[in-house]
């Protein structure tokens, strides 16, 4: 408090301040106090005082004065007498306790600061008869007095808008001031001035040992005058904890005596309660240290292994943390240069993952999978912090599924010739009995023979395109995509080449428009499969004796969706729509009329799920049918 | 287009032979047609006429799958033949595989002129 500019100013009427009386009066509780009674008059004329007023002002002001009853105002400071008795008539007008702190010519004409708190004194009836009160003498702690009071901001608004709970407690551990931090609650705040401790926390309902706590610090921060820090744990109403950090602070009187004590306090909740999530991780870090079936290691380039757990020693099949760390890094490493590598690797933004052959300590070796990371240790060395798992049994299993995949090929391959190898021995009778056909044809005349020729031509046909179609299919479920520019003039004029022989072909008109920005990306193969089916069937299902029969494909892309949109439509005999939902199906054949296998659709849908595509059809019988076929551009 | 022209048929079948031998004739009346059952025979049959261009074929019909020697390992051979067979006979590919490899090396093959498939269609001589 010496420690603060003391300032000239006015005499401080204390009326202004009413929250502060009862601060003020247990300050100064312990200073000398003198009593008196005088007239309500302008003069102040006295009508009793205590002897001791000699002690503070000259005697020969008064002596003569006191049987004369001088008036009180004697001793008031002359430029502050007017504000003094302005201020007393206030208070008295308004029936309060006038409180005022102003300046008296003391002894040898020295100037002494003075607090009076006086009051009415009122006859039966009510009426004031005179004022009766004390001066104190505070010229020590005018300095406290100006600083509490006249820093009106300071005090209330700063100090209450402090984050800091701030309480400031008098030498009983009574409250004279707290601000919002402490006590959140205003009521509370203005009820809490002159209560204690255990008043406080019987109102708020709390556990007495808290308080008991805080008293033990109160007293031992007096008697050892001296800061008093410690932990306070409370538990709030929804069950909460709460953590204070909370300090007595001693404040000394010019005499060396604690006169008040302050108390802080920090909620170090958040604090407290990320430690303890600190500390839980901790204790999981080193379970799953101890648990983990993952070596974690902490190396440096020229040190080698600094650190390492328990699992990366026994991955290692070393005896001790210490043996392990004593042995060099290269005989840790099938091939050391890999060490080397993966050192070399390392970076700090992203882990690095490799595999490496490791050897354990009786020369035996695991694959481990190495994730690490580079970084730089607390005394700005390089470091590198990772883990290693064991997976050879993973390797194995890599290997023997590598093993298994070759041989899938292997057998796919051997599959793929033993198709064509049997469908090519199935067929050469077909085709040596077509070419017979033909040639019986060419020589004979009898038209019943003719027809007969005919149905036994029709028919081998029928079985050369029902094993044509299970080779399709066989080769579109095993061969991989392979994907190139597709040309579909090319394409659909190649299908449409091979369809010619087919009776009725040239009756058709087939029309092919191709959009001339159309880059598609597709399987050739595939689509041409799936042509081929289609417009065998256009082809196939025509209807007899009718003009103007055609086939219109259209091929039309929407590169913003990446979409191949492809139209094969007919007026042909159409398909009746009790089929329709059933045609895509194996071996599915709608009426009797279906000269093929019943493979034919099925393959374009596989081919087409194939080609990740779709399809749909739209057909009305004796109108024709349309496919809408759409296909991803790449 | 075969009218006039030696036609040579190499196919293992027989009854195949007859019948392709046939339908030739029927299409192209004035072609003389000659069949060998065996590759190799057929290989012998060139190389003695080698330098004879009077006896050698026009057109050669050779099967692909055919024991002892297959088509493709005739047509290596047949690299190997004198510059006069090679200028005079013209080589089908003839076969009932609907094998995409068969077609592609057969595509490949310089001597080779077409791929025919099974059963032989004049029109595709046309």
């Amino acid at each position: 408090m010496n420690s603060q500019p003391t300032r000239l100013i006015d005499l401080i009427n204390l009326n202004q301040f009413p929250e502060s009386h009862q601060i003020l009066i247990k300050l100064f509780s312990n200073n000398f106090k003198i009593a008196f009674e005088t007239l309500w008059d302008d003069s102040r004329t006295i009508v009793s005082v205590d002897d001791s007023i000699t002690e503070l002002v000259d005697g020969d002001v008064f002596v003569q004065s006191k049987s004369a009853k001088a008036p009180l105002s004697t001793i008031i400071h002359p430029q502050m007498k007017a504000q003094v008795l302005n201020g007393l008539n206030e208070a008295i007008n308004a029936k309060e306790i006038f409180f005022m702190v102003y300046q008296v010519i003391g002894k040898l004409g020295k100037p002494l600061w003075v607090f009076e708190q006086s009051q009415a004194k009122l006859d039966a009836n009510g009426n004031v008869i005179g004022v009766i009160g004390c001066l104190i003498e505070v010229t020590q702690q005018k300095s406290f007095i100006e600083h509490l009071l006249r820093e009106k901001d300071f005090y209330k608004e700063t100090l209450n808008a402090m984050p800091v709970e701030l309480v400031i407690y008098d030498r009983d551990h009574k409250f004279l001031f707290c601000n919002e931090s402490a006590v959140n609650d205003p009521e509370i705040r203005k009820w809490l001035i002159g209560k204690n401790e255990l008043e406080y926390f019987s109102l708020k309902g709390r556990k007495k040992e808290v308080a008991k706590n805080r008293i033990d610090y109160f007293a031992k921060s007096i008697n050892e005058k001296k800061e008093i820090e410690w932990e306070e744990t409370i538990r709030k109403k929804d069950g909460s904890l709460e953590y204070t950090q909370k300090r007595f602070s001693p404040i000394l009187n010019n005499n060396g005596e604690v006169e008040l004590i302050i108390g802080y306090g920090w909620n170090i909740t958040d604090r407290r309660l990320a430690q303890n999530r600190l500390d839980e991780q901790e204790k999981i870090l080193q379970a799953l240290n101890l648990h983990l079936v993952a070596g974690i290691y902490r190396s440096s380039e020229e040190k080698g292994l600094i650190y390492v757990n328990a699992p990366f020693v026994k991955m290692f099949g070393y005896e001790s943390q210490s043996e392990l760390l004593s042995t060099p890094s290269k005989d840790l490493y099938f091939n050391y240069e890999e060490r080397l590598e993966l050192m070399a690797n390392s970076d700090s933004e992203s882990a690095l993952k490799n595999e490496v052959l490791f050897k354990r300590k009786d020369g035996s070796t695991f694959w481990g999978l190495v994730s690490g990371i580079k970084s730089v240790d607390s005394s700005g060395k390089t470091v590198f912090n990772g883990a290693i798992i064991d997976i050879t049994r993973r390797k194995e299993g890599e290997e023997l599924l590598k093993h298994k995949n070759e041989e899938l090929k292997k057998a796919n391959q051997e599959l793929d010739r033993f198709v064509y190898s049997a469908s090519h021995d199935l067929r050469s009778p077909l085709t040596s009995m077509l070419g017979l056909i033909t040639i019986a044809r060419a020589e004979s005349k009898d038209p019943v023979s003719l027809e007969y020729f005919q149905m036994i031509e029709d028919n081998v046909k029928s079985l050369d395109s029902y094993i044509i179609d299970i080779i399709s299919h066989s080769r579109n479920s095993r061969m991989e995509l392979k994907k190139e520019e597709i040309n579909f003039k090319s394409i659909i004029n190649e299908v449409a080449k091979n369809l010619r022989f087919i009776s009725g072909a040239d009756l058709i008109d087939l029309n092919v428009q191709v959009e001339e920005k159309a880059r598609v990306y597709s399987d050739p193969s595939r689509l041409k499969i799936i042509f081929n089916n289609l417009i065998t069937n256009s082809v196939r299902y025509h209807k007899d004796g009718d003009q103007n029969k055609f086939i219109n494909i259209s091929v039309n892309t929407i590169p913003e969706e990446n979409q191949c949109f492809i139209g094969v439509e007919d007026n042909g005999k159409g398909i009746d729509g009790k089929h329709l939902g059933r045609i895509f199906e194996m071996f599915y054949r709608g009426t009797t009329q279906s000269s093929g296998s019943g493979l034919g659709l099925y393959i374009v849908k596989e081919a087409l799920d194939k080609l990740e595509g779709d399809l749909s059809v739209d057909s009305e019988v004796g109108r024709g049918t349309i496919f809408y076929i759409t296909i991803p551009m790449s | 287009m075969l009218n006039h022209k030696k036609v040579l048929l190499i196919d293992d079948s027989k009854f195949d032979n007859l019948i392709n031998s046939k339908l030739i004739q029927t299409e192209f009346k004035n072609a003389m047609v000659d069949a060998f059952d065996s590759a190799n025979v057929a290989l012998d049959f060139l190389k003695e006429n080698s330098d004879n261009a009077d006896n050698l074929p026009d057109v050669l019909f050779v099967d692909i799958r055919m024991p002892e020697m297959d088509g493709f390992e005739f047509m290596e051979a047949f690299e190997n033949l004198s510059h006069v067979v090679k200028n005079k006979c013209k080589v089908y590919m003839l076969t009932s595989s609907l094998d995409p490899r068969d077609k592609q090396r057969a595509d490949e093959n310089p001597h080779v002129l077409k791929f025919l498939n099974k059963p032989l269609s004049c029109k595709d001589l046309v």
